[in-house]
């Protein structure tokens, strides 16, 4: 239910992970998931799924979560494995009935779920360790060259940071009116499916409301502090490279070399 | 025993960080008809514990009985329980979600099967006894006071007419005259043989109105008994961080000055008479 959602959801830690610039996150987990792009031979799967355990570990993210990260999508995992399986045609393993699954499609199944499934671990594991707060600054810091631009990278970053900041609340804001609403009769667990999604929908109208009233005094506690689109904004917390950034910088670069060369030779 | 709780045991299931063992080995019962008045400080537990009552919220280990009849069994209909076991939550606008007042204070009726006619009278009803009036029935819960939403949230509860009314701090943001129409509402319904369940963070309110207190300490209940026999063990308060209430602080602090009052009460009439019969005994040596 939407009380378990963990995916995108800050993990508190001190790791060595967590101490990174997020930019260096940023920078690592976008070069990891583009070269997931270039491996054929799912062999090469291997390797990569290590290395990003060895980051799991390195992040003191318990094991339990890496799978809860999957969990949601593992209907999408199953489907695109059985389809890819079934709809390429090629050398012919074993048949059910008119069905049949060759060795290409089964190699395509492999290499699709896997690289879905490594793509999703690796951005889980930048939402772990990063909050919303620091990878809206990183993104501002990164695209900064565009206010030259013009583009108003700070209010779209504010905007950003703030539509994160809302997810939780949204959660919350589901779970409160939930309880509400069973505490008087409603039974959201019985019924079939469609039963229990016609339960949802009188959840829509409230939530909607109190989020926008959320909202409304958000901007207005902001405002009491002092808050203005107009100046130069400084940081309390100053995004700084260190000398742990450039190494993870030097790691993830090889890493993509090497993800990349063995990918277009093997 | 119309509630019998056994070795119940609740954590919060935490994202990183520490988890809160919020309850522990929680076994406690509750008459029919009773009123009892859970206090301990901010976090000890209180609002996880009520939570429980209604099945809202689903214990790790231990079982709750509800008129014999376990709530964490397979076929128990939980709906119908919740109907039994009102809660009033600790915030008010946690509690209201519909687009009127009436609507909302007609939301429970409505879900136990009654049509629309029977469920609004029965709104009516259970508004005007918390002193919600006509004219406020078509306007947004959203749009009310304080104190306002705090009565008709009770409302929605009561409309439902269940044996059971546990309050989470409902005398919170009342005005005193306000708070005095809600216990006496309080003490006619459990006249009418409904349990309530109150939980209050002033030991005044308690004492006046319960039977019973349940002192709640870090997830655990550390006592359990009258208002006059869990006030007057001033040490166990002082190390849980509670207070007398004041008359019978009063009572102690003029035993305490040296003269010799019998006994400590809560109630006013009695503590007048106490104090009055020493101050005589004190005169007459
Ligand atoms: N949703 C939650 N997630 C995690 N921990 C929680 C949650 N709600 C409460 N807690 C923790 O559980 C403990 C008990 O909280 P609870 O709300 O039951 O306290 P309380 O006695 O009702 O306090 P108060 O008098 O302030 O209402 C606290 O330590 C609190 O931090
Ligand atoms: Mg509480």
């Amino acid at each position: 239910m939407l009380r378990d959602i963990t995916i995108g959801k800050y993990y508190n830690g001190s790791s060595l992970i967590h101490s990174l610039d997020c930019r260096t996150k940023l920078a690592g987990a976008l070069l990891y998931i583009v070269s997931l792009f270039f491996v054929k031979d799912p062999i090469l799967f291997i390797p990569c799924l290590v290395y990003l355990l060895i980051l799991y570990r390195l992040a003191s993210i318990p094991w339990h979560y890496i799978l809860k990260g999957l969990r949601s999508i593992v209907v999408l995992l199953v489907f695109t494995f059985v389809f890819q399986s079934l709809i390429t045609s090629g050398r012919e393993l074993f048949s059910i009935g008119f069905l049949s699954v060759s060795y290409e499609g089964l190699m395509k199944a492999i290499r699709l779920v896997s690289r879905i499934s490594l793509m999703i671990l690796m951005a889980s594991l930048l939402a772990y360790t990063t909050t919303p707060t620091q990878m809206a600054a990183g993104l501002e810091k990164s695209l900064g060259f565009l206010e030259k631009l013009k583009v108003p990278v700070h209010e779209m970053a504010m905007m950003v940071s703030i539509a994160f900041r809302f997810i939780p609340v949204f959660i919350e804001e589901v779970n409160i009116i939930m309880d509400a609403q069973a505490s008087r009769g409603v039974d959201f667990y019985s019924g079939n499916v469609f039963r229990r999604m016609g339960k949802m929908m009188p959840l829509v109208v409230p939530l909607f409301v109190s989020a926008i009233r959320r909202s409304a005094e958000l901007a207005m506690a902001m405002e009491a502090r002092g808050y203005t689109d107009a100046g130069n904004r400084t940081r309390y917390r100053e995004l700084i490279y260190t000398k742990k950034d450039r190494t993870a910088y030097l790691i993830s670069i090889l890493m993509f070399l090497l993800i990349l060369i063995s990918g277009l030779l093997l | 025993m119309l509630i019998d709780i056994q070795h119940l045991n609740y954590t919060y299931p935490s994202s990183g960080g520490v988890s809160v063992h919020a309850l522990n080995d929680i076994t406690v019962s509750f008459e029919a008809g009773s009123f009892t008045a859970i206090a301990g400080y901010s976090g000890s537990g209180k609002s996880t514990f009520v939570r429980h009552l209604n099945g809202l919220l689903r214990a790790d280990s231990g079982d709750i009985r509800f008129q014999g009849e376990s709530i964490y069994g397979k076929k128990y209909p939980i709906s119908r329980l919740r109907q039994k076991v009102g809660l009033v939550f600790q915030y008010p606008e946690h509690q209201l979600f519909c687009r009127t007042v009436l609507e909302d204070a007609a939301f429970g009726p409505l879900n136990m099967g009654h049509d629309r006619e029977t469920a609004e009278q029965m709104a009516r009803r259970a508004l005007e006894r918390v002193g919600i009036g006509e004219e406020l029935f078509s306007s947004s819960p959203y749009e009310l006071s304080g104190g306002q939403m705090r009565r008709v949230a009770i409302a929605g509860v009561l409309a439902m007419g269940p044996e059971v009314l546990v309050l989470d701090e409902p005398s919170a943001g009342l005005d005193p005259y306000a708070k005095r129409q809600l216990f006496s509402l309080l003490k006619e319904m459990q006249g009418e043989g409904v349990t309530i369940i109150l939980v209050s963070h002033s030991m005044e309110e308690i004492a006046e109105y319960a039977d019973r207190v349940l002192v709640f300490y870090g997830g655990r209940i550390c006592m359990d008994g009258s208002p006059e026999e869990v006030f007057s063990n001033k040490e166990e308060l002082d190390r849980i961080g509670l207070e007398m209430p004041q008359i019978m602080e009063c009572m102690w602090r003029i035993r305490e000055a040296g003269i010799p009052v019998e006994g400590l009460s809560c109630s006013e009439a009695a503590a007048e008479e106490l104090i009055l019969k020493a101050m005589k005994g004190g005169s007459d040596a």
